[in-house]
């Protein structure tokens, strides 16, 4: 079967390779039948990518180990669902699962504008392809996932059973995790492809904005889920309750995201006033790259992480493809300007339009520091050949700054009007907020806390929660006022009638009370302790009793199990289990934490050893105040986000306003 | 296979034979001091398998961060201070050592201005690109009273279009 694997990806590479030359030669040379052929090999090289993957996944779940490949990242004792995650568990499976996706996400896009945009769909079909025709040639040429087994480059082996995946990776959250990264970073492709097909066609209006809008926002919400559910991952498995590290190739998984989230917002511009066109280009253009700048941190060893694939051959073709791709963006860009050029221009600074181009300065800086920081030491080293460690005090300390701005602009941007804004609006609709925010500010005080940061945030997370209460308020009110509705009807009426408006206020909303959560880490405690059989320790507010310590195996793995009870104010609360297994195929050790989790802070005690002497069992208790507020902040994103991608109750239509004149008298409304 | 489970007794656990390698080499509650974390905080863990400080390194087997620890308590029980104590490392290893690039040499300092100077290119930017794309304010002029009452009626109709009321006449357009 690996044979016809092979054959299927080397098939699919040729036909990606013709879809490309089929479809610049049938737009250019206006020979249609060429672009219709290009678009039916994007079904083809997706139905022999599918047969590809169908057969590694079989041989996954067989256990074919004379596969290379099944070898070194699946085994018997893995249960049925690692065993099929194995498929993007390694440097092979994931390129072939990369490449699967996006020949899935141009199929799709093939079918669905299969009457529309004659005029660019080639060149979509062309970007699109080269993309892929790239990823799937790195899978014939480079690392193949059907390599065998073989001695001394002679006969075929079979070693009965393989290394297994990491037990790391054998989490509920890491089979999600990978794929809706993988779902996000290739989606970005789409929006890429007709942004670019759009101006080398010199389309006229926003068409390649409204048929990517949806796809935009889709693949943000992916890419969303999948870092939310890789911190998920890391605060329940690694032991240390750390969500982020500031590792490389999470780094890399931020980027596009930090990019793709200021092209959300520029976009409006353009969609609204026909304004920033050359940046939302620049925006999506960089999404898209630092996309595959991620894959290329993720999958070449450039840097040092511990995601990372080890050192591959892949390397220098990444490295290609990111260089080309990137001179290529640049020159049809700027040889383009041209058409790119504002039809509307900015009436004042204090307005809506300005805000928004502040926030997405703001939100490159911030990506640009994470880049700076995740590139400097490899530049360094190349440079001076010293050596320099980049790690996560950097990290905060240039990026607490930036993030604390932009959750001030996230309040300030709903505040100030379209066009322009008078000094008694501002003061008007800045009233409520700034109050708010300021008693947040002095009530922590008088509670108590005296840090700077963590009162700046706390008072800005409350500001900004002010202003789309507020928002959702005034809305709900004038409805329950007009159509006697009650105000939770009021509200869900409002939010159908503009879900753009309200779903992205909610996606706000989900954002600051992240922040809520990120700040509860300036409180966190932390203490190593060792307790013996029915020791009782005082940790925080806490006490905590060892009631025994079992141990055992299964075909998987041998395990260490604790079980803590835990006490507060002399009651007893809660018991925590907390257990260290060493898997036998990788002999690598993992921890299951115990966690008691609760609104106002999680406590996590990580199960680390037995003493030397064999009368303690040693301990990592850690309080995180406030953790839990980061996984309902993304329930909140997550709704905010599908509410945005429901089309609204009334069909909103921009058009581009003009002044006709200033009146010199105030101007009344009858009501 | 059936998961099968054995209660240990701690107090005679060296009876039994520990099936998975849980025992540290030395009680580590021992010489994780606050002392030991301040200082272990500002030193980057090389061992390849997180991003952590020596401080914050969970790995309470981890072979680069746990001598690490044991050696700074060491050098704080000579008297060490704790820039002695992370100069003597650093002399020994190289700024790969910390865990933040430092305030000295032209490399680290770039590492820490660098994003600062790409925010002020955006704000210059920023500032040239409002600068010329911004309008001229609108002369104050005295518009007729019929434009205005004109957009009043546009908008109450387009209100009532949004609220799902029936469209409301149209106002006959008095420009002339």
């Amino acid at each position: 079967m690996e044979n016809i694997g092979a054959l299927s990806i080397l098939l699919a590479f040729c036909l990606a390779v013709f879809s490309v030359a089929a479809a610049v030669t049938g737009k250019y040379a206006r020979r249609p039948f060429l672009v219709v052929s290009a678009e039916r090999a994007v079904y083809a090289t997706w139905a022999l990518l599918t047969a590809a993957s169908a057969i590694l996944i079989t041989a996954l779940i067989q256990g074919d180990y004379r596969l290379a490949y099944v070898e070194s990242h699946s085994n018997r004792a893995m249960s049925g669902v690692y065993k099929f995650t194995a498929w993007w568990g390694g440097q092979e499976g994931s390129l072939l699962f990369w490449s699967w996706i996006l020949a899935t996400y141009s199929a799709i896009v093939v079918y669905t504008n299969r009457r529309k945009f004659r005029e660019m769909m080639p060149l979509v079909v062309a970007i699109m392809m080269a993309t892929l025709a790239f990823f799937i040639g790195m899978i014939t040429f480079v690392a193949s996932p059907f390599q065998v087994l073989t001695i001394g480059g002679r006969g075929i082996i079979d070693v009965g059973d393989g290394n297994g995946l990491s037990p790391l990776l054998q989490w509920w959250t890491m089979a999600i995790h990978p794929p809706m990264l993988y779902l996000g970073y290739v989606g970005f492709t789409v929006p890429f492809a007709f942004a670019m097909a759009s101006l080398l066609t010199k389309q006229r209006g926003e068409a390649w904005i409204h048929t990517t809008r949806r796809w935009a926002i889709v693949t943000w919400l992916f890419q969303s889920t999948g870092i939310l559910l890789g911190m998920g991952w890391a605060y329940t498995v690694l032991g240390w309750g750390g969500y982020w590290g500031w590792d490389p190739v999470e780094n890399a998984s931020l980027m596009p995201w930090i990019t793709a989230t200021a092209f959300l917002h520029s976009v409006m511009m353009q969609e609204k006033k026909g304004m920033m066109k050359v940046w939302n280009m620049v925006l999506v253009s960089a999404t898209f790259l630092l996309s595959i700048l991620g894959t290329t941190l993720t999958r070449t060893g450039l840097v040092s992480s511990v995601h990372a694939f080890a050192q591959s051959p892949v390397k220098p073709y990444f490295t290609s493809f990111i260089l080309t791709a990137t001179a290529l963006t640049t020159m049809a860009i700027v040889s383009n300007l041209k058409y790119l050029r504002s039809e509307v221009k900015l009436e004042s600074v204090v307005s809506r339009e300005s805000s928004f181009l502040f926030n997405n300065l703001i939100l490159l800086a911030s990506c640009f520091a994470v880049l700076w920081g995740t590139l400097f030491p490899v530049i360094m080293e190349a440079i001076t050949g010293e050596k320099e460690t980049i790690d996560a005090p950097y990290y905060n300390r240039v990026n607490v700054p930036i993030a604390l701005f932009l959750i001030f602009l996230t309040g300030v941007g709903p505040l100030i009007a379209w066009r322009k804004s008078s000094l008694s609006s501002l003061r008007r609709a800045f009233l409520i907020p700034a109050v708010s925010g300021l008693v947040v500010v002095v009530g922590l005080l008088a509670g108590g806390i005296h840090d700077i940061a963590p009162l700046i945030s706390f008072g800005l997370c409350a500001f900004v929660l002010a202003t789309i209460l507020s928002e959702f308020w005034k809305g709900s009110y004038a409805i329950h006022l007009k159509e006697k509705l009650s105000l939770p009807r009021a509200a869900f009426e409002l939010t159908w009638r503009n879900t753009r408006r309200y779903g992205g206020y909610l996606v706000h909303m989900g954002v600051v009370i992240m922040f809520i959560g990120f700040t509860g880490s300036a409180f966190n405690l932390h203490e190593t302790r060792s307790i013996g059989l029915n020791q009782r320790v005082r940790f925080g507010r806490y006490e905590v009793r060892l009631l025994n310590v079992n141990e055992g195996e299964n075909s998987n793995y041998a395990f260490n199990h604790a079980t803590l009870s835990v006490f507060e104010d002399g009651r007893e609360i809660d018991q925590l289990e907390p257990e260290i297994r060493l898997y036998k195929s990788s002999q690598q050790q993992a921890s299951m934490v115990g966690i008691r989790r609760r609104l106002n802070e999680d406590l996590y005690v990580n199960f680390s050893g037995i003493s030397p002497d064999n009368t303690k069992a040693i301990f990592q208790m850690y309080v995180f105040p406030l953790v839990s507020w980061i996984w309902i902040g993304y329930w909140v994103l997550l709704s905010g986000t599908i509410i945005c991608l429901i089309p609204g109750k009334v069909r909103l239509q921009y058009a581009r306003t003009e002044v006709v004149g200033i009146a010199t008298a105030p101007a009344t409304v009858e009501s | 296979m059936p998961q099968r489970r054995r209660r240990l007794n701690l107090k005679l656990l060296a009876a039994f034979v520990i099936p998975i390698a849980a025992i540290v080499a030395q009680d580590p509650t021992s010489y994780l001091t606050p002392n030991v974390l301040r200082v272990s905080g500002k030193l980057a863990c090389r061992c390849g398998g997180c991003r952590n400080t020596v401080g914050n390194c969970p790995m309470l087997h981890c072979e680069f961060a746990d001598p690490m620890r044991q050696r700074i308590y060491g050098m704080q029980g000579k008297g060490m201070s704790d820039s002695a104590i992370v100069s003597a490392i650093v002399r020994e290893q190289g700024i790969v050592a910390l865990a933040a690039p430092p305030t000295e040499g032209f490399g680290p300092v770039l590492t820490w201005v660098m994003p600062g100077i790409a925010l002020l290119i955006g704000l210059w930017i920023y500032s040239v690109y409002v600068r010329r794309n911004r309008k001229d304010p609108e002369p104050l002029t005295e518009v007729d009273r019929a434009v205005i009452d004109r957009f009043h009626v546009q908008i109450e109709r387009e209100l009532g279009e949004a609220e799902g009321d029936p469209p409301a006449p149209r106002a006959p357009d008095k420009r002339t």
